[in-house]
């Protein structure tokens, strides 16, 4: 049982922390996987191909599963929002309510559509039936970008004025057309893109290479390949203007991520490295001179705010938001790497599958899009603290008094747990019952 | 402009309890014990649910998104002070979804389907316990604003007979729903579905009366100011009236007309429980309440609010009526 204050804190950020990204992967999944299905439909369409309807029919098996799970776990962060941050809904949900309602709309249609393509084999017109799984990918892109506003919302708080503690004059339209909104929403978008383009590369290539349905994995793969060259290869332009958009609007988070304590002109880039905050140092990093300031503000010689320049109390923890935002770099830089060779392989006019390196190092960075996601999302919200609304309002501020967060904390954890093995199990299912039985579906 | 809003909630609200009640109440059916085959009892629930079971769970969310969006005081109450029911109802929420995704979408039909369904079933009776576990506190109103003690605060209204009873009760009023809507649409079985329909019926008139009792017992004058306002009891009674053209539509197989009657039923049901309590929400013992027009946003939110809702629905609309079209050619085969 918790008693004091710190202690129920954590365990609401931890629950919010495992609900957030056990979701964020249903999510992700839900965006970018219709799009390939309405990709493999088409080709079904257009060539009369039987191993794209077959490819179509999988797919939309996992999107049912997976966009069912994002459906009742995003449910689930919507009564979070309110059990466990009261205050923060009451003061920001008349602000960033519209957003959420738009977001609403763009799930509904998804939902819709997607009911419409799963019940609507040879009910409805082939190409009413494509539109609708088209449309499941538009809805699903469009609420994730419409979430996203809510998000850049709290680390660029807009559209309000704040007097004596209350937030007046609302304009929601500010309030979600934020100054983060843009840079947020394409890194996420295409982060989604990558993510899960990767993903599906992984698996085919890995059944390819096993011999199992050849044609039916060369398909996937063709399709899947352009979205993810195209993704990985725009990703470190969106991470660039990401990043100088944070070192505009949140120093401090800024210079936690690359752990730089004083502020600097020609600051060096570090790579790696674990943070000393007591001695406000990083061990084992490598510095790059003058990188840092040029990717904060694209002049080699500018300064860049340091963490000293900020009160120790809105510091965040720096330790984590610098390890997960080199994990993130790293895992983007890795997939952006196997981008390139993709791309060269294409150039030359060789199919992607006569290299059976590729394919393996599809295979080997298939998860790495998922793991950059999830360290993303960590650099976002731990950098963001101590506030939920920054410079406006701290997390504590906006905590329920409600006792037994502890509980609660490890109540969700078990159920996600739980819910992540038995997906991992159902999907493993649904590639037994499709490639490595011997009677095939 | 606050009224709309209302309207709207109260229109997403309604819908939830309809189409998600009977989705609920289906839930709880499939592991009932009953002459009907588990198999084709699985089977129809399957058919008639699969397609919008998604949808129908959204109207909840749209009633969580109005909710903190034009009425902030009132979803902080809500909050804060049903934090463990709602909690409970979330926890039953997610199971329930995942259970059914994976008893409708694993390819392999094996011991698994069994736990599926149990998981199935058992998180629908907790998510109907908790929903009517709401309503009666909320219709009971035994919290004081000004209590700061951890029990007056997260426990006390709705840890008490009142509440509990309503919350059985709903839990038979959503199998009642789904059992009208399934007999109506059984293609097989039917006499056995009318049986199930008829002694659902009689154990929800059962809990019915037992509620009303112990909320007699409990709290008369609460139980007054609902029912003896002139407009709930017209209500109540047209919900009784209705039960004959119910029976007849359901005997005749006249499936839209069951289903437009079984609206109009609950429809009559939700309004004798909250025409008495508008234009507050929260009416508490002491007399202190919040106000739907006291508790809403700035003008400003509620317009950018108003926009959103008839955009939205102008999308909505015309999807799911062709979702519900190609729906029903799926039950029909």
């Amino acid at each position: 049982m918790i008693n004091s204050a710190m202690d129920s804190l954590l365990a609401a950020r931890l629950q919010m922390a495992f609900s957030l990204g056990f979701h964020i992967i249903f999510a992700v999944i839900g965006m970018v996987m219709p799009v390939f299905m309405s990709a493999s439909y088409w080709h079904y369409l257009k060539k009369k191909n039987p191993d794209a309807l077959e490819l179509t029919k999988l797919w939309m098996k996992g999107v049912a599963i997976f966009f069912a799970v994002g459906a009742v776990s995003g449910t689930l962060l919507s009564f979070e929002l309110g059990l466990l941050w009261p205050e923060f809904m009451k003061h920001a949900g008349p602000i960033v309510g519209m957003p959420f309602s738009w977001e609403g709309t763009a799930f509904f249609l998804e939902a819709i559509a997607l009911g419409i393509f799963l019940y609507g084999f040879e009910r409805i017109s082939p190409w009413k039936h494509w539109f609708a799984s088209f449309m499941v990918g538009v809805a699903g892109v469009t609420s994730g970008i419409f979430v996203m506003a809510v998000n850049s919302w709290m680390n660029a708080p807009q559209g309000f004025d704040f007097e004596n503690g209350v937030f007046k004059n609302i304009d929601p339209f500010a309030a979600m057309f934020n100054d983060a909104w843009f840079s947020q929403s394409h890194h996420m978008t295409i982060a989604a893109f990558t993510s899960v383009s990767a993903g599906v590369l992984g698996i085919h290539s890995f059944l390819y290479l096993l011999g199992r349905r050849k044609n039916l994995n060369l398909l996937a793969i063709k399709i899947a390949a352009p979205f993810f060259i195209i993704s990985a290869l725009l990703q470190p332009l969106s991470g660039d203007l990401a990043a100088k958009d944070v070192a505009k609007r949140q120093p401090i988070k800024f210079a936690a991520m690359e752990s730089l304590f004083e502020t600097t002109r020609s600051a060096p880039l570090v790579l790696g490295g674990i943070p000393n905050v007591e001695n406000e140092r990083v061990d084992y990093a490598i510095h790059i001179p003058k990188i840092l300031s040029y990717l904060a503000h694209g002049d080699l010689n500018s300064e860049v705010k340091g963490l000293n320049d900020f009160p120790k109390e809105h510091w965040p923890p720096v330790a984590i938001v610098h390890v997960a935002f080199q994990i993130m770099v790293f895992c983007g830089s890795l997939l952006a790497l196997a981008a390139v060779l993709a791309l060269l392989t294409i150039i030359r006019k060789k199919s992607l599958a006569s290299n059976p390196w590729l394919l393996k190092l599809f295979v080997l960075v298939s998860p790495l899009g998922i793991v950059a996601i999830e360290a993303g999302w960590t650099v976002t919200e731990v950098g963001r603290q101590p506030w939920i609304i920054y410079g406006f309002m701290k997390t504590k501020d906006a905590l329920t008094n409600a006792p037994a967060l502890q509980l609660t904390f490890y109540t969700y954890l078990f159920l996600y747990l739980f819910l992540m093995v038995v997906v991992c199990w159902l999907f493993y299912r649904l590639i037994l019952v499709h490639f490595l039985k011997k009677d095939g579906p | 402009m606050t009224e709309f809003i209302v309207f709207i909630l109260a229109v997403a609200l309604f819908l939830y309890a309809l189409l998600a009640g009977a989705d609920f109440g289906a839930g709880i059916i499939e592991i009932l014990p009953s002459k009907i085959p588990t198999n084709d009892k699985t089977v129809l629930i399957g058919k008639a649910m699969g397609p919008v079971w998604e949808s129908n769970h959204i109207w909840l969310i749209l009633a969580l998104v109005i909710s903190f969006n034009a009425f902030p005081g009132i979803f902080w109450f809500i909050s804060e002070w049903f934090h463990f029911p709602f909690g409970a109802l979330a926890f039953g929420i997610i199971f329930r979804g995942a259970s059914f995704t994976f008893l409708h979408y694993d390819p392999i039909k094996d011991g698994s389907q069994k736990i599926y369904h149990w998981i199935f079933g058992l998180s629908s009776v907790w998510c109907t316990f908790w929903l009517g576990l709401i309503v009666g506190s909320l219709m009971l109103g035994n919290f004081s604003l000004s209590d700061t003690g951890i029990f007056e605060r997260y426990f006390k209204h709705w840890l008490n007979p009142v509440a509990i009873s309503m919350g059985f009760f709903v839990t038979f009023l959503m199998m009642f729903n789904a059992a009208l809507f399934l007999t109506a649409e059984a293609k097989v079985h039917r006499p056995l579905w009318r049986s199930l329909t008829l002694k659902i019926f009689i154990v929800l008139i059962l809990s019915g009366l037992i509620t009303h009792g112990i909320f007699l017992a409990y709290a008369i004058d609460r139980w007054k100011f609902f029912f003896m306002n002139p407009v709930s009891i017209v209500l109540i009674v047209f919900s009784f009236l209705f039960l004959m053209p119910q029976i007849y539509t359901i005997d005749r197989s006249l499936r839209n007309s069951s289903r437009f009657i079984a609206g109009l039923q609950l429809i009559c049901i939700m309004g004798a429980g909250f025409y008495p309590l508008y234009p507050n929400f929260i009416l508490t013992q002491d007399a202190t309440s919040i106000s739907f027009l006291e508790a809403s946003a700035e003008p400003a939110v509620l317009r950018a609010l108003i926009y959103a809702l008839v955009v939205g629905l102008l999308l909505i609309l015309p999807g799911y009526y062709f979702l519900m079209k190609i729906f029903k050619s799926n039950i029909d085969e």
